[in-house]
């Protein structure tokens, strides 16, 4: 097939292109340069950023102008500000969008203002304001700051997207509150309160917290507590019909509840948290994003209403003023080139407890990382044992090791106890493979997505692949430095810590449960320990499977799994295993050999014991009613623990021994509980309405009495017939939590 | 045919005086006609076009800048920039490319 066209037409179809040409030079080539510095961009390219920023002054059309400041410069949540925010809780998380590291203020600030002044009035626009004036307020010009909140305010009334005016009128009280501008917060509290909506509860929500914090900053915490009461009820009463389609919110405003009601029952005053975040060698880090946010709350992300977030001056210096007493934890936010090189030594649980007595100093150093010698890039181990050396560190006391079993989907790591006092040491392979592993409860733990074979068998697969890490610790058994950091440049790449255990041979049964037949591969690896009572992996990997036996509770898997615990435990004298049935045997409340297990747990523990078996143990004690000796390993696990987990039995201990509630409360002030869990209970204001519920009621230590014998005694039926129909609130809460955590 | 030769004569007599200069004009202006006529055949010359090599060529250009659009759309996020390995983190492709100058 062809068509026919005369040459004067060609002619003409040339003549326009060519006319065409320069205009396509104009316009068509910046598109392709913004095409190209995306591409950059997105592929982690350093000089992506430069690109970009010299194409948005180019003949570019609006909409690719402003889509391309909102995907790389406009950050919805307060932590994508930063390349990498590190927390206590958790690892660090990366927000760098695929890029190596973000805009800086100076490169990104004056596109913000363009974007406020010009830009498309959508999702983002709250944000870009909330952003740039953000980077007034942290470099000393709030008048620019308010100039900004103005000018967004002002486009965004002239539209007609109440949720957007609405979310930055918030932002706006909120930046008011930080800069002490308590007439202009009042003012748009007036404002947003007049039109929002009475049924859309995350802005009422979000309003009650915005007014309750600038009567904190005021100093006014009874009006603060009213005004989160008042919702707080409101919502109670409910009793469901109110939707809460954000429970961030409403977790926050529980928690500034229970805050605001110890504050005002302790009369602590509001304190000021300072520190400084420098490099060892003590040169200050600038421009560190900095939160305080309250341990209830931290395994939520970061979002874009964080109450206590400010950046570090250039002495590396940031201040919280006005801090409700609680229980906190810092967040930090770095750039890819402040922590290239670096760790953060942050525990897991570092917790900032305020109890309103005195102002806190919380500073941070950057650690450089520890660089391991041997073995690492894929080391073979053969031999039943290996050498390991790491680079010293200067002051360390002592190391501790840390072996990952690296997955394609998941990995974990577990620690050695032994605390190594030089930087080279010899591990013996029998050690790895005894750590324990992940364990199957039931059958439907094998059908999650994340479930891998392979992961069953730990550290005994040849085919899997591992590494190491080591952390130094100084005399007071704080932690100095790690290996595990940021690498992100060549140099400080070093030597890569994967190691391949390749001394055993997979059996048929490991055959057989990497293929994943589970069932078959757990009945051979029964067959093996029959005829050899000495076969210790088929031993170790029957007590990991024999949960697809089970009927899904976890007694009836530690039931199954108890006589091989014992096997192992009796052949291995390993603490770990003696654990194991010792806790089975406390579930079942069969004193006469949870005690002997203790005793043998105690005689093959190489180290100290926690607060965790501490308490444990002082809970096994009470519950055998031996009243003096739990008592003592309460007061050790209060004083050995940071956290103050678990002591809920100790209160309840000292109320069945007769202590008078207020005394209890007392030593629940003394000892908070710093549970990072959501719905961690603060044992203290359970215990002050129970102190004022007993001078309403006659006969109430006599109430405690009876019912704490329920508990103590294990009468759970009991328990739950006091419960049903018990009108005393307070202590039918306290007995509920107890009950809940215990049982 | 005596008839004839007389009016010749008496027109070669008539004539003698008159002489004809422009045989170049008549040549040239000939020669333009036929050089338009070139030029106008030319102009409007239809020339074949075969659909499906042109086709071809256009639908194949079009795929492939579809194609590196559609790529640009997959943007690399930090999951595959960055990578978690014995408790440290470094970037991707270095991690990548050293662990292949190891093995």
């Amino acid at each position: 097939m062809k068509i026919k066209l005369k040459v004067k037409h060609i002619a003409w179809i040339l003549v326009i292109f060519l006319i065409l040409l320069p205009a396509c030079m104009i316009f068509l080539f910046p598109q392709a340069e913004l095409w190209l510095a995306k591409q950059k961009l997105e592929n982690g390219e350093a000089s992506g950023k430069a690109k970009l920023l010299d194409v948005l002054d180019k003949r570019i059309t609006y909409n690719q102008r402003y889509d391309a400041i909102q995907t790389y410069m406009i950050d919805v949540s307060d932590s994508s500000l930063y390349d990498i925010t590190i927390s206590p809780t958790g690892t660090g998380s990366t927000s760098t969008n695929g890029m190596n590291s973000k805009f800086s203020w100076d490169e990104k600030a004056p596109h913000l203002q363009d974007y406020i002044e010009n830009g498309p009035l959508q999702s983002e626009y709250p944000s870009a304001v909330k952003n740039l004036a953000f980077y007034y307020q942290q470099h000393h010009e709030p008048e620019l700051a308010k100039e900004v909140y103005t000018q967004g305010l002002k486009r965004l009334k002239k539209g007609n997207d109440t949720f957007l005016l609405h979310e930055l009128q918030i932002f706006s009280i909120e930046a008011s509150v930080q800069m002490h501008d308590f007439q202009a917060a009042a003012e748009t509290l007036q404002e947003v309160k007049e039109y929002a909506d009475s049924y859309n509860m995350d802005l009422q929500m979000q309003i009650a917290r915005a007014e309750a914090e600038m009567h904190i900053q005021q100093g006014e915490l009874e009006l603060a507590a009213n005004t989160v009461e008042q919702l707080l009820t409101a919502i109670e009463k409910s009793k469901g019909d109110i939707l809460l389609t954000d429970s961030v919110f409403y977790e926050e405003l529980q928690t500034l509840d229970n805050h605001l009601q110890r504050a005002l029952l302790t009369d602590a005053s509001l304190r000021e948290v300072t520190g400084r975040v420098t490099y060892t060698d003590g040169t200050p880090i600038a421009d560190v994003g900095i939160f305080l946010r309250d341990i209830g709350l931290s395994n939520y992300s970061i979002l874009s209403n964080e109450a206590n977030h400010t950046e570090t001056n250039e002495n590396g210096e940031f201040t919280f003023h006005h801090v409700l007493p609680g229980n906190y934890q810092i967040t930090a936010g770095f750039s890819t080139d402040m922590i290239d090189g670096y760790m953060v030594p942050f525990e897991h649980g570092d917790i900032l407890s305020i109890d309103g007595s005195e102002d806190k100093v919380y500073d941070i150093t950057l650690e450089p990382v520890i660089d391991l010698i041997q073995p690492v890039n894929e080391t073979v181990i053969q031999e039943n044992q290996f050498d390991l050396e790491w680079e010293p560190v200067e002051g360390a006391s002592y190391y501790m090791l840390e072996f990952t079993v690296e997955g394609d989907g998941a990995s974990y790591s577990l620690n050695l106890d032994n605390k190594i006092t030089t930087n080279k040491t010899t591990i013996e392979l029998e050690d790895l493979y005894f750590l324990p592993t992940s364990i199957i409860v039931d059958e439907q733990d094998t059908k999650e997505d994340f479930f891998e074979p392979s992961a069953s068998l730990g550290f005994t697969n040849p085919n899997g692949t591992y590494s190491w890490g080591v952390s130094a610790y100084d005399s007071q058994d704080q932690l100095i430095s790690s290996s595990g950091g940021y690498r992100l440049s060549e140099e400080n790449i070093n030597n890569i810590p994967i190691i391949h255990l390749q001394n055993r041979e997979l059996t048929n049964a490991d055959e057989l449960l990497l293929d994943g037949k589970l069932k078959e591969a757990l009945q051979e690896y029964k067959e093996n320990a029959e005829k050899d009572e000495a076969d210790l992996h088929s031993l170790r990997m029957i007590t990991v499977l024999i949960g697809i036996e089970s009927d899904g509770t976890w007694e009836n898997r530690t039931e199954l799994a108890l006589p091989y615990y014992i096997m192992l435990a009796d052949q291995t004298e390993n603490a770990d295993y003696a654990w194991e049935v010792l806790d089975y045997y406390q579930r079942q409340r069969d004193w006469e050999n949870y005690n002997y297990w203790f005793q043998k747990y105690i005689h093959w523990n190489d180290t100290e014991l926690d607060s965790y078996t501490e308490s444990s143990h002082a809970t096994a004690l009470l519950f055998q009613g031996k009243i003096e000796q739990a008592r003592k390993y309460f007061q050790a696990a209060a004083e050995n623990d940071l956290n103050h987990a678990d002591l809920e039995n100790w209160f309840a201990l000292e109320l069945f021994d007769g202590q008078s509630i207020r005394d209890v409360m007392n030593l629940a002030l003394q000892y908070p509980s710093y549970d990072t869990d959501l719905s961690y209970t603060d044992w203290s204001l359970i215990l002050h309405d129970m102190y004022e519920e007993s001078g309403r009621v006659e006969n109430y230590q006599e109430e405690i009495k009876h019912v704490l014998s329920l508990y103590i005694l294990g009468d759970e039926s009991g328990l739950n017939t006091w419960i049903d129909s018990t009108e005393l609130e307070a202590l039918k809460k306290f007995m509920q939590q107890l009950k809940e955590i215990t049982y | 045919m005596p008839e004839n030769n007389e009016m010749k004569k008496k027109l070669e007599s008539e004539l003698q005086t008159i002489r004809f200069t422009k045989q170049r004009d008549v040549l040239q202006s000939l020669k333009c006609a036929e050089q338009k006529s070139k030029w106008y055949r030319f102009w409007n010359k239809e020339i074949s076009i075969p659909v499906i090599p042109i086709s071809t060529i256009c639908v194949s250009v079009f795929v492939a800048f579809s194609f590196i659009g559609f790529n640009a759309e997959n943007k690399r996020d930090d999951d595959t920039l960055f990578i978690e390995f014995g408790g440290s983190t470094y970037l991707s492709q270095q991690f990548k490319k050293e662990i292949g100058n190891e093995n």
